[in-house]
């Protein structure tokens, strides 16, 4: 496996003005991730994984700190440039799903080709929905689909445009646990195919288990890094 | 990189999936305003095209020149001298008799030469009535008074001394409207018959007219503007067909402009109906938004996508209002008929329809763009985390711009439409001002009713007030532009009950509803003796004579009306004045200055007294100033003495300038009488007892003048009327766009509701007296801003006591919450009917 740096995170720290003073959410965080790896950033609710997945997505500003993509600065990014970064480079995968509701599932897989202006959507949208096991359902919308299948649909809309990293939130957090299984087959089997690098914020041990690596975060500090240990 | 429009499009379409219907709803808020605006300009476009298309028409000649009681001799020589074809015309008012019936009214007669009109004709029943009526010394009669008299064709009527057969029933006559013939309906003869009529004597009030053609063609504007010196000097009044279409054109601009300025307040209803819904719109939109931003698409693509829904919308609802407005414009000529002196016909207007679909497009764009803006910011940490805010934390001045460009369009708009920038502007500002005072008065009833609701009041209806404040309500929105409209209509109840008690008093028993005028001293005594055989009581019996201005204050009138800068008016210095002598004041008079000094003997001071308005604003004069008349050529040197202010409304002989008694006793002049009648019928035996023994005496029955005053009332306060509805129309449309947007989160509480333990009636109650709730809201701002508007009227503009018109405060108090509840009603259909369950499980 490539030891390239996919994504190098620095000393990054975020706080938010509440009222009269500064709540910091986190805290001189620093780490390297390589190209083609699986990580699991876990940690207890309100530690800072999904602010943390935020900023190394550049959907979020640090207050100090830097994060590189690729070895390009994030920070040094005009937000649309951050836009087309994520338009070419990044795929993500939300807990809810987050398929937009009035598109069916084939038009939902679509957007991130058509983003880029890509001719042949249609068929690779069909393609991927055949890969993660849909074939025939492209046609309905996110409404007429159980969760897992819903699911599914984000997976393929996430891998669609062969992203180089990819993030996923809790992806396995509203589904059952049969259901949830299956996703998580699913992932790790389109990440090794694609090899994407993968980065996965939960809570869930068993799933981070099924990484690489493992980055803890407690109140927004990083606590340990199983790389390191 | 930039996406390509077309995906845009595709995203736009796909994006409004869910939401058509509702989309739909929002872009009807501008449909009204667009179909009134529509239905106006194509309107005003037609009236334009017709008095420019048939200019001559409306004249009816290339030049007419006017003189009261005659022109001068050297006005004469002036006029034979400009050659072409000339036709002489004599009007005067009178009284037509038909004698099968016994019937009679006062009339205005034209006594006509052949050839008039020049261009156009007489339109008459049957069409060769318009020559015959020439050729066989007949007359033709006003159609309305010809019904009204049970006239036909070959019926005869007397005309003072003379019969004449009646050759048909008048139409139309080039340039003249219908509204004022109900009371000076026009008879026309032919001139040559006119002496055998017997009707014009010395010191009659006739009016002579000459109309002219010329051809080869003269410049006839150039012409009448190099005499205007000439004219003024021997009291003549020239008009020319170019003057006529102006002036008629700039009356109908005066009245489209104005209700196309209605029509845009209604518009900007809808605009900011449309601006509420689509915020509302935005925040559910904001998950999607967020998403599409971590897919890589920018605030800016995003926002584009809405940008095209809305724009779209915006179209949708103008193209609904085009074709509405364009099916509008065959309504509108029947309306207006009365005023109207072309015939207009319906016309499709191409640049009508394509104003009315950028402007509703543009307002709902416009009041759409703040909303929209804000997609620009969404976050896409939105899409992981509820609680993220903006990706911007620098102030939106792009956002707080639109609101400066608002009120830019507001200001064009009415540029646009006025051509005057203090006129636009005080619209502008006027319409900001009312709005924030309507918008204040909603804001404080609303505060009222939430701090006196009482605390005690069911849970029903505690719940109900509770929904009209929930997160993104529009209340306000919808209480500003129902409450409008409702003001709208209630004011012009409010005012159209004034005018119309103003001119009832009429039928009062005091107040005398009878005038006869034209009645020379020989027939004071017979008149007299005819109105107490017919129960009538004449109460004054004044004389008047007539009499020009000479010289003011030792300056011939000639100088005053070269001085422009002495301000004396030239109304003041043309006219002619008829006056009275008497040595008392009446009832409807107050002295304000001086005393009314009486005339001792020949060669003494004349001192006259004058209104007060006239004497500051008209004439400039003080007490003491020196007055020259000139009464038949006879110089009549008087002084002022004093100024009276005189109560115009009083249904009484009123004067400008009162002589003392002792010095016109024996100038030509004729009477004028007042009196009271117990009813139509006596007053109809009056006017034809009158007719068969006293020649050139005119009758008016005032109540006859009193109900053509309550049909051009109605006639105007439906145009009014109309404007309002649009108003409310909007206001309407305005709520059920709201109903339907807040539908989601109804839905779902009337689950939850359910769920623990509410009945479907319990919940459908509840929603019943929310909307009741929110038109009675409405109703208050709108009847209070009316009430005080109508206090204010009737204390400033019209003086006259403020009395509620309660009867239609009433009937819109019930309407209008009745309304509300309606559309309520049928946008909540469906809320209650589904199991809870199947609810709160989609809404998850």
């Amino acid at each position: 496996m490539s030891q390239e740096k996919m994504l190098s995170v620095s000393s990054l720290t975020k706080s938010y003005p509440s009222g009269q003073r500064n709540i910091t959410v986190l805290e001189d965080v620093s780490f390297h991730i390589e190209t083609g790896s699986t990580t699991a950033i876990v940690g207890p609710s309100g530690s800072g994984k999904t602010t943390l997945l935020g900023l190394c997505a550049g959907l979020d500003q640090p207050t100090s700190g830097s994060v590189s993509l690729e070895g390009k600065s994030l920070s040094a990014m005009s937000e649309d440039e951050r836009s087309i970064l994520r338009r070419l480079r990044i795929g993500f995968v939300f807990q809810n799903f987050q398929l937009l509701p009035t598109l069916t599932a084939r038009e939902n897989v679509m957007v991130p080709l058509e983003l880029q202006g890509v001719k042949q959507a249609r068929k690779r949208a069909d393609d991927w929905l055949d890969r993660v096991g849909l074939q025939g359902r492209g046609h309905h919308y996110p409404s007429q689909l159980s969760g897992g299948e819903q699911q599914r649909v984000a997976l393929a809309r996430a891998f669609v445009h062969e992203p180089a990293l990819l993030f996923a939130d809790e992806p396995t957090g509203n589904l059952d646990g049969a259901t949830s299984e299956r996703v998580e087959q699913l992932l790790f089997d389109l990440h090794k195919q694609s090899g994407t690098t993968l980065v996965l914020v939960t809570h869930d041990l068993e799933l981070a288990g099924k990484t690489q690596r493992i980055l803890s975060l407690k109140g927004g500090k990083l606590i340990s890094d199983s790389a390191q240990a | 990189m930039k996406f390509s429009f077309s995906w845009l499009l595709r995203m736009a379409w796909r994006d409004s999936r869910r939401d058509r219907a509702r989309l739909l709803l929002f872009s009807l808020a501008v449909t009204i305003g667009v179909a009134a605006l529509v239905a106006i300009d194509g309107f005003g476009r037609e009236m334009q095209r017709q008095i420019d298309g048939k200019a001559k028409e409306l004249l009816g000649a290339d030049l007419k020149m006017e003189a009261n009681r005659g022109f001068s001799d050297s006005a004469l020589v002036w006029m034979d001298s400009l050659g072409g074809v000339q036709v002489e015309e004599r009007t005067f008012s009178s009284m037509v008799l038909a004698p099968a019936s016994g019937q009679s009214r006062a009339v205005q007669v034209h006594a006509l030469d052949p050839g008039y009109p020049m261009y156009g004709r007489l339109e008459t029943v049957p069409v060769e009535a318009a020559d015959r009526f020439f050729e066989e010394g007949q007359a033709l009669v006003d159609r309305v008074l010809m019904q009204q008299m049970k006239l036909s064709a070959g019926d005869s009527i007397l005309l003072g001394s003379r019969v004449f057969a009646i050759a048909g029933a008048l139409e139309k006559v080039p340039g003249r409207n219908a509204v004022f013939s109900n009371i000076y309906a026009p008879v026309y003869i032919p001139l040559s018959t006119l002496e055998s009529t017997e009707l014009v004597r010395k010191g009659s009030r006739v009016e002579h007219v000459r109309y002219f053609r010329f051809d080869p063609p003269v410049e006839v504007d150039t012409l009448v503007a190099q005499n205007t010196e000439r004219f003024r000097r021997w009291r003549v009044r020239a008009d020319t067909v170019s003057e006529q279409q102006q002036e008629l054109g700039a009356a109908f601009q005066d009245l489209t402009r104005f209700l196309q300025l209605v029509a845009f307040v209604s518009l900007l209803l809808g605009g900011l109906g449309v601006g509420s819904a689509v915020h509302v719109y935005v925040q559910a939109k904001v998950k999607s938004v967020a998403v599409l931003r971590c897919l890589g698409a920018s605030g800016r693509d995003a926002f584009s996508i809405y940008l095209l829904q809305i724009v779209l919308v915006g179209m949708v609802g103008a193209l609904a209002g085009s074709l509405m407005g364009t099916l509008l414009q065959f309504v509108i000529p029947e309306v207006l008929s009365a005023f109207l002196p072309v015939s207009i016909s319906f016309r499709l207007s191409w640049p009508s329809i394509g104003i009315g679909v950028l402007l509703g497009t543009g307002m709902a764009l416009l009041f759409a763009l703040p909303p929209l803006l804000r997609i620009r910011n969404i976050s896409p940490l939105l899409a992981i985390q509820a609680a993220a805010g903006t990706s911007s934390t620098r102030p939106d001045w792009l956002g707080r711009g639109m609101y400066a460009l608002i009120l830019a369009v507001i200001w064009g708009m009415a540029y646009w439409r006025m051509q005057d920038l203090l006129l636009a502007t005080i619209f502008s500002a006027g319409l900001l001002i009312s709005v924030a005072i309507l918008a204040g008065l909603a804001w404080v009833v609303i505060l009222i009713v939430k701090a006196v609701f009482p605390q005690q009041a069911s849970y029903l209806w505690r719940q109900a007030l509770a929904n009209l404040f929930r997160p993104q309500n529009q209340t306000l929105l919808l209480v500003l532009s129902i409450g409008l409209g409702t003001w709208g209509i209630a004011l012009m109840f409010q005012i159209q009950g004034m005018l119309l008690r103003e001119v009832d008093l009429v039928d009062d028993a005091e107040r005398p509803n009878v005038v006869a005028f034209d009645i020379q001293s020989d027939q004071v005594a017979t008149l007299d003796s005819i109105a107490k055989a017919n129960e009538i009581i004449l109460q004054d019996i004044v004389p008047v004579v007539t009499m020009k201005l000479d010289s003011l204050k030792g300056q011939p009138r000639e100088f005053w009306l070269a001085d422009s800068a002495g301000g004396v008016s030239t109304g003041g210095l043309n006219r002619e004045y008829r006056v009275t002598y008497r040595d008392s004041l009446i009832g409807s008079e107050e002295l304000t200055a001086g005393s009314l000094k009486p005339y001792a003997a020949t060669g003494d001071t004349i001192w006259i007294s004058v209104e007060e308005d006239f004497a500051k604003n008209s004439l400039k004069v003080e007490l003491g100033d020196e007055v020259v008349f000139d009464l038949s050529r006879v110089p009549v040197k008087t002084y002022v003495g004093s100024f009276r202010k005189v109560d115009w409304q009083r249904v009484q002989t009123n004067f400008l300038v009162v002589f003392p008694a002792g010095v016109l006793e024996e100038a030509p002049q004729f009477i004028v009488a007042i009196g009271k009648s117990p009813d139509a019928l006596n007053t109809a035996n009056f006017q034809e007892a009158v007719v068969k023994n006293l020649r050139g005496i005119s009758i008016i029955d005032l109540g006859l003048v009193v109900r053509t005053i309550e049909q051009i009332l109605r006639q105007v306060s439906f145009v009014v009327n109309f404007m309002a509805w649009i108003c409310i129309l909007t206001g309407l449309l305005v709520l059920a766009g709201s109903v339907w947007n807040s539908l989601a989160q109804r839905r779902r509480e009337a689950a939850l509701l359910r769920t623990i333990g509410a009945t479907r009636a319990q919940v459908m109650q509840i929603q019943l007296r929310e909307y009741l709730l929110l038109g009675v809201l409405a109703v208050i701002t709108g009847l209070g801003l009316a009430l005080l508007g109508a206090w204010a009227s009737s204390s400033l503009v019209f003086e006259s006591d403020f009395v509620p018109e309660w009867k239609s405060l009433l009937a819109l108090g019930l309407g209008i919450p009745a309304l509300t509840l309606t559309i309520g009603l049928l946008g909540l259909r469906g809320v209650v009917n589904q199991p809870p369950l199947n609810v709160l499980r989609r809404e998850d």
